[in-house]
């Protein structure tokens, strides 16, 4: 009996011109692990709420979908499933209340609820902070409840949609493991929708390519680095060796074929690029949220010049965001000088802007266009650069849709817009690849490279490596509340031994500066 | 009183609660107050109970300075203002309101100290499951909005707008981050009930699952506070209220109905210094 079985699946929501999911066919075996994997947009999170029938979304649905051998029907308890952002799929106020949830509506007797929860709860290590509020957890913690909310009813099929997208990559190590230890110790058929595939894509037992609505390939990992439209989303070791007829799928792999093969030594470094003015100077920033509390910042010194892009690499809770508040001038170090070209900066005025985590928080109107010129109009600029703006992004085709519509790599975009519309010289991005599709990031990260050719000077805060590789003039570490190691890109990645990127790990002690996906590949494929 | 459960602690409040707000007596007022004081003493310590004592008694003086302004009831004309008698029963009238509402404040931040909202969830839960998760739900949303409010605020100041301080200007901005926070709300309530049907909310009963079930001494507790209350209010009923007008004298019940408030006061408290004792003698050092 497969776990999940359909056939033929289409699907279009009520309002939309062409359909979500075209001609799905699909069969999942009881305790497989596969991964879905596609742009944004491609039908990902409806193929799986449509495996889940209390969420599926209203629309014209044809074709058959079956759970567990039977036509899926609500109610389905035997299915779990875990929304994108936990914050926003919470019901409950404290940890407790919402691992009771689902046993609490499931009919089930007192006696049997609080056995449900205390097997959860015990079992995954929540006892620490059953009895916390859940808006003072950390964002791994509040992964883990949503995931162990999903798993009080011991589902025997767990959908969960993009696990990883919010989380730092040694959270998301720990999540991962977690989601491979139930699949492989409970035998959980677990269905993951996920962008990153540095984690799970070697241990899946199938992964299953979507674009534009339909499966395009559904084959095992190694057979996946065959597909040519899934080459930008596969993991860093099979990037880097494409075309090999051994595509490793992990960094152990990796090095292995490379030690086999013929390959160069070493790789140049980019040349340093010269700088010119100082646009931000921060000198011994400190700041802590009370004044016997311990200095979230400690000392911070940067200098960003014009046409820089300086990116931050830290943990989650290092203080990144706390930084860029106060250069954004959102709050005030107490004790440390903010410089602006020069100035000390009493109110940034429109010369630093900031780009928000969340950057759907930056919409205050029901489209973008509405928002570009209601901002415009508030910085009493003319409303013809609305439309200016849109282009400039490519997003024109974006103007009239409601904000909240839009997918992760299309937000980033506009939200870059909404905020080069108050036209700044320093620009600083908070941790602006959360989320994104490779193909989006991509484009993200062309947009930011222009940018600091126009001369503004770019600072990102990040636990993204590989984009800090890809596309920061140079790099530092935010550690302690100190700015550490702040040097150009290439040497700070040539030298990094924790923090490197999968390429720099897979070449360390075989190709000297081979720290991008890219760089791996010119000494491999270069050296024919 | 951490070893009764939540309902029990829940009666003692209510039932001091009970006779200090309708027996309308000055002396089982002032018991109340004074009770309340010491049982806040006793769960939250010193400066808690000092805070609240002083709050009390400036409401207490408030209130009887103000009311003879405005009654001029009663025989002891203390002195005239504006060519209208001030009078000590008036004076006494208005301690007493006073006595009652401090009174009232107080046991009503000794419950916050006894009772958590877990607990009280835990309570209205037994009788209403749905209610007690719709007050989860709601105190779970609570801080979301208003984190929420503050990171839209921030976003828009870090992308240029509204940086002026003009009253115009912060009028347009909160006018903007509410619309936002609307949207949102509309948002993420769509979320919740997603996440909820997805959890089997709808398909069956809520189970109240609440651990806590009532002991022998809970039943005990509550049958004696709920006598004490009883009779109380019977007393008040039948003469314990305090005749101010037109000459101040106590009610023909007065003194046995303040005894047995007193009696319903000194329980609590009685239990909470027997608690604050095994803790300074025995347990912290154990």
């Amino acid at each position: 009996m497969d776990a999940v079985y359909c056939e033929g699946l289409t699907f279009k929501y009520n309002d939309a011109k062409a359909p979500a999911l075209e001609g799905i066919d699909l069969k999942v075996g009881r305790g497989e692990l596969v991964l879905l994997m596609g742009r944004s947009g491609c039908g990902k999170t409806t193929l799986l709420k449509l495996l889940k029938p209390e969420i599926a979304p209203f629309g014209e649905l044809s074709g058959s979908i079956s759970l567990l051998g039977k036509k899926a029907e609500s109610p389905q308890p035997m299915v779990g499933y875990a929304a994108q952002s936990p914050e926003e799929s919470f019901v409950s106020d404290t940890v407790y209340g919402e691992i009771m949830f689902a046993p609490e509506n499931a009919g089930l007797s007192a006696e049997e609820v609080r056995r449900a929860a205390a097997e959860t709860i015990t079992r995954f290590g929540l006892g620490k902070f059953l009895r916390r509020k859940l808006d003072e957890l950390s964002g791994g913690e509040k992964q883990l409840v949503s995931l162990c909310a999903a798993l009080v009813m011991q589902p025997e099929i767990l959908l969960l949609d993009e696990p990883f997208s919010r989380l730092d990559p040694v959270t998301a190590e720990d999540i991962s493991s977690l989601i491979l230890r139930l699949n492989r110790e409970a035998g959980t058929t677990v269905i993951i929708a996920e962008h990153s595939t540095e984690l799970l894509f070697a241990e899946c037992d199938r992964v299953i390519f979507m674009e534009n609505g339909r499966i395009t390939a559904n084959t095992s990992p190694r057979e996946m680095c065959g597909v040519s439209a899934a080459d930008s989303f596969l993991p860093a070791a099979a990037r880097a060796f494409l075309g090999h007829e051994k595509c490793p799928l992990t960094v152990r792999e990796g090095r292995r074929l490379l030690a086999e093969i013929p390959h160069a030594k070493e790789v140049a470094l980019p040349e340093a690029r010269v700088f010119g003015e100082e646009a931000l100077r921060t000198d011994g920033l400190r700041f802590a949220l009370e004044r016997r509390g311990e200095d979230i910042l400690d000392g911070v010194d940067i200098v960003l010049h014009k046409g820089e892009h300086l990116a931050l690499i830290g943990a989650n809770g290092c203080g990144k965001t706390t930084l860029l508040r106060c250069l954004a001038g959102l709050t005030k170090a107490y004790s440390g000088t903010v410089k602006v070209f020069g100035k000390r900066m009493k109110k940034p005025a429109g010369m630093v802007a900031l780009l928000p985590q969340e950057a759907r928080d930056i919409f205050i109107q029901p489209t973008v266009r509405e928002d570009y010129i209601f901002a415009l109009k508030a910085m009493e600029k003319p409303e013809k650069m609305a439309d200016e703006m849109l282009a400039k992004m490519g997003c024109e085709h974006l103007a009239d849709v409601h904000p909240y519509d839009l997918s992760g790599g299309e937000t980033q975009l506009c939200t870059l817009g909404r905020v080069l519309l108050c036209e700044p010289d320093i620009l600083l991005l908070d941790e602006p690849t959360k989320g994104l599709d490779a193909v989006s990031r991509k484009a993200f990260g062309g947009l930011i490279r222009g940018l600091c050719n126009e001369g503004k000077a770019v600072l990102t805060v990040t636990h993204d490596l590989e984009s800090a590789a890809e596309l920061a003039d140079s790099c530092a570490i935010l550690c302690g509340g100190r700015v550490e190691s702040l040097m150009p890109a290439g040497e700070f990645f040539a030298r990094a031994g924790s923090l490197s990127t999968a390429a720099g790990r897979i070449s360390r002690g075989e190709v000297e500066n081979a720290y991008t996906v890219e760089r791996l590949r010119a000494a491999v494929w270069g050296a024919d | 009183m951490r070893g009764f459960a939540p309902l029990s602690r829940l009666a003692a409040v209510i039932g001091a609660l009970m006779v200090i707000m309708f027996s309308r007596s000055l002396s089982a007022a002032c018991a109340g107050f004074i009770a309340g004081l010491i049982c806040l003493l006793l769960n939250e310590g010193g400066r808690r109970a000092i805070k609240a004592g002083a709050a009390g008694l400036a409401v207490c003086a408030a209130t009887a300075i103000i009311d003879p302004l405005f009654s001029h009831r009663g025989m002891t004309i203390l002195l005239f203002v504006n060519d209208r008698p001030y009078t000590l029963e008036s004076m006494l009238y208005g301690l007493e309101l006073g006595l009652s509402l401090s009174g009232a404040g107080v046991w009503l931040t000794v419950l916050r100290g006894l009772v958590n909202e877990r607990e009280m969830l835990g309570i209205f839960g037994r009788f209403s499951p749905k209610l007690a998760m719709t007050i989860s739900m709601t105190l779970g949303f609570i801080p979301r909005l208003i984190r929420k409010s503050r990171r839209i605020r921030e976003a828009q100041r870090g992308a240029g707008l509204f940086s002026g301080d003009s009253p115009s200007g912060r009028l347009e901005e909160v006018s903007a981050v509410f619309t936002a926070c609307m949207a949102w709300s509309a948002e993420a309530a769509a979320g919740a009930a997603q996440s909820m049907n997805a959890r089997g909310f709808g398909t069956h009963r809520v189970t109240f699952s609440d651990r806590r079930t009532l002991r022998l001494k809970d039943y005990l507790f509550i049958s004696i506070v709920l006598l004490l209350t009883i009779s109380g209010l019977v007393l008040s009923a039948l003469g314990g209220a305090t005749e101010f007008f037109p000459r101040v004298s106590f009610g023909r019940y007065e003194m046995a109905m303040a005894a047995v408030y007193m009696a319903e006061c000194i329980l609590p408290i009685i239990i909470l210094a027997k608690e604050r004792l095994r803790w300074t003698l025995c347990t912290a050092r154990g």
